[in-house]
């Protein structure tokens, strides 16, 4: 073992493996500041007011983007988080809560909706982050059931009714209640997520990555992974709670129905079409299905089978997402133009495996 | 004590409903390692064929309830076929696609019927009176029927030489495939059992209660529930769990509201991870 170690082939290969991964760093690092800037922009865009469509739907976009991520943040440990109505609800119901009996101001209401989920993440969490794969997906959907009748069974919450008549959001003098400021309050509160779970994922990157590929062999080397997951889960429930804090801002009410447990599907839906190598996947994906589906909002049930086909289609002809699938086109068309060593191609090969 | 009486036979009932879906979910995972989440659906559908059966076609309920599970079994032989076989191996990806096909089946449902309950009627309505207990007729029956499919499964998996041959793969693919199994006959053989054992659930207990697009759901949280506490991919943890949910269900109803109980049943599950992660089965066939 020592002689393999520290002979030259291998610090050769560990030295390349190391350049590899802090080249997928900096490519992941670049995609999170492309998103985030991308979002900053959209808050200067001007955009015609009377168009309320159009805005409308850019709203939905970015009401539910904090859900997807939160299902990303989860994805990149191989987790399947079916949960995030659940958080949603927490988030929404405690900033709306907030909003009927202490202030309506927006940096109060913000700042509830992010921490309370993430508090109330801890105890889940250690109940089922000792959970792998496919089991721990099960048990995030019982979360949610949980979650979803605790509000049923809450007089305080409203029961099947909700809490009705949320105010606006303040700040100072100005009411946050039109539609385009509601927009714009939405990109804010996304880019708050955003943040959230870039920052989260840059200074863990390495630390996910290893948990992710080989977690067995990362414990072995001394890496502890549940503070990491914990962490994970605290940052997807705060990125949750964040996107009902938009729901229920834009519908002023907070209902159960808004929180229903097989809602955590549409979120899912969103990252696996998307992609979820970067943070570039939930967003492609949000954006795509929000406005396709807004296409058959009259008829929610073909929005349904739309999202059931595009899963199924997504998972057995798509593999890796919509983004995964422009890159290896990109980089097919590029191997073309200039061929690429056989050797650099399999190199690449793993790359993509990996990330 | 009659109410309790009363609650028994009915958390029995229950519990034998839910045995059939539960057994079905857990045998998918057990053999092929996928967590089946089309399984709702295949219960759904059990009560629509049988629906259409008996109203389209005109034949008597127990011939469309056979044909109906033996169409849904079918159904679920495809499936795996079409859309789980070629990435059986990424646990994930099946997930993913059988929820895919569940929004389908429920989508498609919706427009052939209609998002309504449709109007079908179990053909047995009369109530045996014991004591100060009413016992519905219709209720033993699902019992006893439940209890025959959980027999007939037993025997196939344990007195055939397929079910031999089920259970080698779920307990180590690789050397049950060294020995000649070929898992590509095998697995949608496993789904198909367990599309047909959901079917006949749907098809027999919809009627009593009602049929509707929701009652897929319901069925899949519900299959949830019993596998996370009997333990994933152990059938006689599933058979177990599904009996005390059942009857957890029942008597809780009986004296607290419908939310209240789910309330209880399914935060206790969850505390109950804390302590057996496995489920009350403590050892699954195969590790999720």
């Amino acid at each position: 073992m020592p002689r393999l170690l520290s002979s030259p082939a291998s610090l050769a290969v560990s030295g390349r493996h190391e350049r590899q991964a802090g080249r997928r760093l900096d490519r992941r690092l670049t995609m999170e500041l492309g998103v985030i800037s991308l979002l900053v922009g959209l808050l200067f865009l001007p955009l015609p007011a009377e168009n309320l469509q159009l805005i409308s739907q850019m709203n939905q976009a970015v009401m539910v983007l904090g859900a997807a991520l939160a299902v990303y943040v989860m994805l990149r440990l191989n987790l399947l988080h079916f949960g995030v109505p659940a958080f949603m609800a927490v988030g929404g119901y405690s900033s709306a809560l907030v909003a009927i009996h202490i202030t309506d101001n927006v940096v109060a209401l913000v700042a509830v909706s992010l921490v309370v989920p993430a508090l109330v993440a801890v105890p889940f969490g250690l109940i089922t982050l000792r959970l792998r794969g496919t089991y721990f997906a099960l048990v995030t959907f019982l979360i949610g059931q949980v979650v979803h009748l605790a509000i049923l069974a809450s007089d305080r919450l409203g029961r099947t009714d909700g809490l009705t008549g949320v105010p606006a959001p303040t700040w100072g003098d100005v009411v946050m209640g039109d539609a385009l400021t509601t927009f714009r309050l939405g990109l804010v509160v996304c880019i708050l997520s955003a943040l959230l779970v870039a920052g989260f994922m840059s200074v863990n990157s390495r630390r996910i990555d290893s948990l992710r590929s080989n977690e067995v062999l990362a414990a072995s080397l001394g890496l502890r992974g549940w503070p990491i997951r914990l962490g994970s889960f605290v940052v997807s429930a705060a990125a949750a709670g964040a996107s009902g804090f938009l729901v229920v801002n834009t519908l002023t009410t907070a209902h159960p129905s808004s929180f229903a447990t097989l809602s955590g599907v549409n979120y899912v839906a969103y990252v696996v079409v998307g992609g979820a190598a970067s943070i570039v996947g939930p967003l492609v994906g949000t954006v795509a299905l929000v406005f396709l589906v807004a296409q058959f909002a009259s008829e929610g049930v073909y929005a349904s089978a739309l999202l059931g086909g595009l899963l199924i289609f997504t998972s057995l002809f798509l593999r890796g997402g919509l983004t995964s699938t422009v890159r290896r086109i990109a980089e097919w068309l590029r191997d073309r133009r200039t061929p690429v060593p056989r050797a650099s191609r399999q190199r690449r090969a793993v790359d993509e495996g990996q990330s | 004590m009659d109410t309790l009486i009363q609650a028994l036979i009915n958390g029995t009932a229950l519990g034998a409903q839910y045995a059939m879906l539960a057994l079905g979910f857990s045998l998918v995972f057990g053999v092929l390692g996928v967590i089946n989440l089309a399984h709702g659906g295949f219960y759904m559908l059990g009560g629509y064929f049988t629906y259409s059966l008996t109203s389209g076609v005109g034949l008597p309920f127990v011939p469309a309830l056979i044909l109906g599970v033996l169409g849904v079994a079918l159904v679920g032989y495809l499936v795996e076929l079409v859309l789980i076989e070629p990435i059986v191996d990424d646990h994930e990806g099946t997930l993913i696609v059988s929820l895919g096909f569940f929004l389908v089946v429920i989508a498609a449902v919706t427009v052939a019927y209609g998002p309504e309950a449709v109007p079908i009627e179990f053909p047995v309505s009369s109530v045996l009176r014991v004591g100060d207990a009413y016992l519905p007729v219709a209720r033993l029956i699902v019992i006893a029927v439940a209890a025959l499919a959980v027999l007939i499964l037993w025997m196939v998996l344990f007195r055939t030489r397929h079910g031999v041959a089920l259970r080698a793969l779920a307990e180590n693919r690789e050397v049950a495939s060294i020995q000649g199994l070929r898992p590509r006959v095998y697995f949608p053989v496993a789904v198909a059992l367990s599309a047909g054992l959901a079917a006949l659930a749907g098809g027999l207990v919809l009627p009593i209660f009602t049929l509707e697009p929701p009652v897929a759901e319901v069925a899949l949280m519900t299959s949830f529930i019993i596998v996370v506490l009997g333990g994933l991919g152990s059938l006689l943890g599933a058979a177990v769990a599904a009996l005390a949910v059942g009857l957890v269900e029942a008597i809780g109803g009986a004296y607290l509201d419908g939310s209240t109980t789910k309330l209880l049943l399914f935060s206790g599950v969850l505390l109950l991870l804390l302590l057996r992660p496995s489920g009350i089965a403590g050892r699954s066939v195969r590790d999720a």
